[in-house]
């Protein structure tokens, strides 16, 4: 498939701007339905307690092919059947959640116990969500919409973009690319991440083609255009991911 | 005077002004979008809590100014978004949440302090991850640091029980920094690093380690 032309990314499709962050962790957002008192099954609750409407993994792809932006940078994931997230992302009902999870937990050491998870430890744990060898399995009650878009852009990534940049970085513009592409096609996403993705929006917009040079890091691993933005400043680069990697966020965002 | 009209300041203080503020005088200007009744409980929650965390490592950052300015900013347009008289749970809100992130950086030094007293060999190349607090609890010792991390994840257990119920929607966007601040602090009890996720992950491979990381997905 040849390249298409890329579309330039708007200011209004992105938060960036610190009162559109700060509203991030607040609990009184209008219309909001957190506020009812907790029950048992907080997790459930946080989402609105029923069936999660979980994008799947075919419109993630749709989505996708259908963005100048997106699918410039990420076609090269697509297999040879036009499949990207397609086939890896299955969602599951509570039961078959929690043995998947658990069958994945327990082949783990628990360090606080330095035996492997027992089954009660790994119920326990609470999760919306986990990626196992490429696989995304979510949970058909918990999440929103958007994490399955999260989630996919994880499949997305260079392979080598989370081992060079840290969790914190990789979190972050993970996020910053899913709330890019739930704000074009509507789709609802929370403030998952919210101080790794406020520090990469930062970066974003703090740098002239921000939103470029960490597309081309992250989905085609070309970090060199990158650092080198960065280093106009010179030094930066290395502080700013001390910085992440350390989870001082609102320093490295400082640093634009 | 709790539902009076508060006086707000519209912009921050100039940038020129930072660098010579204390925490003192930072707080001093959030608590002027506070009612005036609010604004002695408030007080310690901004000096004591809130703003070391929000502001931690300022005295090395390369630009302290622009770094006070972000954290000023984002505080006083969190406090903005509320009706005056909710303004004293946004400071609640914004004391957990500080809490959490002073827990986080706290268990990363501590999980450090322990992987390396146990493999003393990775001093050499661990970094930039081998902050002044680290180093400071590898010289305290490993039952310092034992004593410590036990003390953090109690603090840690019962911020996750409370902030579940008080600040729900915090505890949702903040769970995988909770987890893996829980992890890495148990692995800074027990020694065992098998196991990790988030930034202690990060660390153990930056130093050749072997650890298996748990992948949460958001």
């Amino acid at each position: 498939m040849g390249q298409k032309q890329r579309r330039p990314i708007t200011a209004t499709e992105v938060q960036t701007n610190s009162s559109a962050e700060a509203h991030s962790d607040h609990e009184h957002t209008p219309g909001d339905h957190l506020h009812e008192a907790p029950n048992s099954d907080f997790l459930s609750r946080m989402f609105g307690g029923g069936e999660v409407d979980h994008t799947t993994g075919e419109e993630v792809d749709a989505f996708v092919q259908a963005d100048d932006f997106f699918y410039h940078y990420i076609q090269s994931s697509f297999d040879s059947q036009g499949n990207g997230a397609k086939g890896r992302i299955s969602v599951l009902d509570g039961e078959a959640f929690e043995a998947e999870w658990i069958t994945y937990a327990m082949a783990r050491i628990n360090p606080n116990t330095r035996a492997r998870f027992t089954e009660a430890e790994a119920r326990a744990f609470g999760v919306n969500a986990f990626e196992d060898n490429g696989r995304v399995v979510l949970h058909k009650n918990r999440g929103t919409p958007g994490t399955a878009v999260h989630e996919s852009m994880h499949l997305f990534t260079h392979s080598s973009y989370a081992r060079a940049m840290g969790f914190n970085v990789n979190e972050g513009t993970t996020e910053l690319f899913t709330r890019l592409l739930c704000s074009r096609v509507g789709i609802r996403r929370e403030r998952n991440y919210q101080d790794q993705f406020s520090a990469m929006n930062a970066v974003a917009t703090g740098l002239d083609s921000g939103h470029n040079l960490l597309a081309s890091a992250f989905f085609d691993g070309n970090y060199r255009a990158l650092k080198d933005a960065m280093n106009t400043v010179p030094g930066r680069y290395d502080q700013w991911l001390a910085l992440m990697q350390a989870g001082n966020y609102s320093a490295a965002k400082a640093l634009f | 005077m709790a539902n009076a009209p508060t006086q707000m300041p519209n912009e921050p203080p100039a940038a020129g002004q930072k660098d010579a503020m204390d925490m003192h005088e930072i707080a001093s200007h959030l608590l002027e979008l506070l009612p005036e009744a609010d604004r002695a409980a408030a007080l310690p929650l901004f000096v004591q809590v809130i703003l070391p965390a929000e502001l931690r490592g300022l005295e090395t950052h390369p630009n302290p100014e622009r770094y006070t300015e972000l954290v000023w900013t984002a505080l006083a347009d969190e406090l903005r978004l509320s009706e005056p008289r909710a303004r004293k749970d946004t400071v609640r809100m914004q004391r957990a949440r500080a809490q959490l992130r002073q827990s986080s950086a706290i268990a990363l030094h501590l999980g450090v302090a322990r992987y390396i007293l146990a493999h003393p060999e990775a001093e050499a190349t661990a970094g930039h991850w081998l902050s002044p607090a680290a180093k400071a609890w590898i010289a305290r010792g490993q039952d310092q640091v034992v004593l410590e991390a036990v003390e953090q994840l109690n603090h840690l257990e019962r911020w996750g029980e409370q902030t579940q119920v008080t600040h729900s929607q915090l505890y949702a966007a903040h769970q995988s920094t909770w987890h893996h601040a829980r992890l890495t602090l148990q692995s800074a009890v027990s020694g065992s690093f098998e196991t990790t996720g988030g930034s202690m992950a990060d660390f153990v491979r930056s130093v050749g380690g072997q650890s298996q990381s748990i992948r949460l997905g958001g």
